[in-house]
């Protein structure tokens, strides 16, 4: 019985070990939480910030904006006039997951208090739909 | 007797299966869920979402095979028993979340998930005993 108990805990380790690779190089949040100095957010954190009414900037372009975004959500562009007090959170996807720590980063360095709120519209959309 | 065991097996089979395949696929969402239990360090909750789902996958194939019936149907009970534990603590602590328990499709956190996990754990027994 032990073996047979040893050759499936095998199995598990060895797929959960290829997978941590995977998702290691890449650049899941789930192995990243700082970036830098900017926080990374889950859905119950960006839940209690979306009470102190933060200015909220998709990352992922405007096409897939248009397609949904959360809730006050403002979609990126180089103009954006963000009033100084505001708590600022970026979401992004995959494909905007460079743009948005550059992002990120610029406003941390103009003093403001950024956060990211990695794959936030998928993870929104799956916890609302 | 027979009949309920085959029943048994293919429900366990294909419950764990399709709740390993959704967290597999979707390990942010899942991560988020296990965080929002807030029982788990970081740590702790990165080891179980690259772990559980993959310990899920293999007893549910183990349990379609003879060979490695008894032994995927004892950790399927283990993991019902630890289900039933976090999310007995979540619920008393109040915590209003997915229970990540099928990845996307999961639902609340509720005594529903608790009872669920109830019947499974039964039938993982029934099947232990009878292998």
């Amino acid at each position: 019985m032990l073996k047979k108990l040893i050759i499936i805990l095998a199995l598990t380790f060895i797929a959960g070990l290829i997978e941590g690779f995977i998702l290691f190089f890449k650049k899941s949040p789930i192995f990243f939480k700082e970036t830098g100095e900017v926080k990374s957010i889950g859905l119950q954190e960006f839940k209690e910030i979306l009470k102190e009414n933060p200015f909220i900037i998709d990352a992922r372009g405007k096409g897939k904006y248009t397609n949904g975004h959360l809730p006050g959500a403002v979609p990126y562009s180089e103009d954006l006039q963000i009033p100084e007090e505001k708590k600022v959170v970026i979401y992004n996807d995959e494909d905007s997951y460079d743009l948005s720590l550059e992002l990120a980063d610029s406003l941390k360095k103009k003093g403001y208090k950024v956060y990211i709120f990695f794959d936030g519209w998928r993870i929104w959309n799956n916890e609302n739909n | 007797m027979k009949i309920i065991e085959y029943l048994s097996l293919l429900i366990l089979g294909a419950v764990f299966l399709f709740s390993a395949i959704g967290k597999i696929l979707d390990p942010e969402l899942f991560f988020q869920d296990v965080l929002a239990y807030e029982i788990f360090p970081r740590t702790i909750a990165i080891a179980g979402v690259l772990f559980i789902p993959w310990l899920e996958f293999f007893c549910a194939i183990g349990l379609f095979i003879p060979y490695f019936r008894k032994e995927s149907a004892l950790i399927i009970s283990c993991l019902n028993i630890f289900f039933i534990i976090i999310i007995s603590i979540a619920l008393i602590k109040g915590v209003k979340s997915s229970c990540g328990c099928f990845g996307a499709f999961s639902e609340e956190i509720s005594f529903t998930a608790i009872l669920r996990d109830v019947l499974f754990l039964a039938l993982s027994l029934f099947v232990y005993l009878r292998s």
